[in-house]
């Protein structure tokens, strides 16, 4: 048991750094998409091009979470059953 | 695993997704070419007119405008021209332009099969319609609604 929190922990600390630049970007394209007016003062902004790197990251962005939350679970649920 | 590791492996995955955003940024330009390239000499029939001229929106006018560059739908006995859209649609303009110059009711109704479209969708639509099937319109009608400030919204679409 000790051995799925330690290796949970390594798992999701990795994750954390993945996580924030995906989450990074997704969250730039995803306000540039919402406010499409900034992409008409910008005229180097291809909506259609951030619509396709938001949709095209967006499963790996979930695949991430849904490990992050897995190792979270295991990682909060450890310490309790110890303390029992 | 120790930090160290952890840290190379995490720092190796964040280089892949900044890798992955400029491998998609680069295959969308890739994609667009290429549907320009396959689309020279298409339609436009009714746009390079500069006097008025009137226009009957038949099933076979609305085939004439089937290209990425010139795009016309049928939705539910109404004509839309949506060449402009293309690229704001949510779901990508690639899932548009194989309906281009075709009737488009169901996939519209049906989200090609996968639900519905929003209320802001049909607002969207509703700012691209040409007019009526079989019905008569200007030509400068097709350039107004070709013109992003033509749209309800200045050419800004909603993304719902």
């Amino acid at each position: 048991m000790i051995k799925l929190y330690l290796f949970s922990k390594s798992i999701h600390r990795l994750l954390v750094i993945i996580i924030s630049v995906i989450g990074f970007i997704m969250s730039i394209t995803g306000i540039l998409l919402k406010y499409t007016y900034l992409t008409t003062k910008f005229s180097f902004l291809n909506l259609g091009q951030i619509r396709y790197i938001h949709n095209n990251l967006s499963p790996f962005f979930t695949i991430v979470l849904l490990l992050m939350v897995a190792t979270g679970i295991i990682m909060y649920m450890f310490p309790l059953t110890r303390n029992k | 695993m120790n930090i160290k590791k952890e840290l190379i492996i995490g720092i190796v995955g964040s280089i892949l997704v900044v890798g992955m955003t400029f491998f998609y940024a680069k295959q969308y330009k890739s994609n667009i070419s290429n549907l320009s390239v396959n689309n020279v000499g298409s339609g436009l029939s009714a746009n390079t007119n500069s006097s008025p001229k009137a226009i009957t929106l038949t099933t076979a006018e609305v085939s004439k405008h089937s290209t990425s560059t010139d795009c016309w739908f049928i939705i539910n006995n109404s004509v839309y021209q949506v060449t402009e859209y293309l690229n704001a649609h949510p779901g990508g303009a690639s899932i548009m332009i194989p309906y281009c110059g075709t009737d488009a009711t169901v996939a519209y109704d049906t989200k090609d099969g996968r639900g519905s479209h929003s209320s802001t969708a049909a607002q969207d639509l509703a700012s691209l319609k040409l007019g009526n099937l079989n019905g008569a319109i200007n030509s400068q009608t097709v350039n107004i609604i070709k013109s992003p400030s033509g749209t309800r919204r200045g050419g800004e679409f909603n993304d719902d």
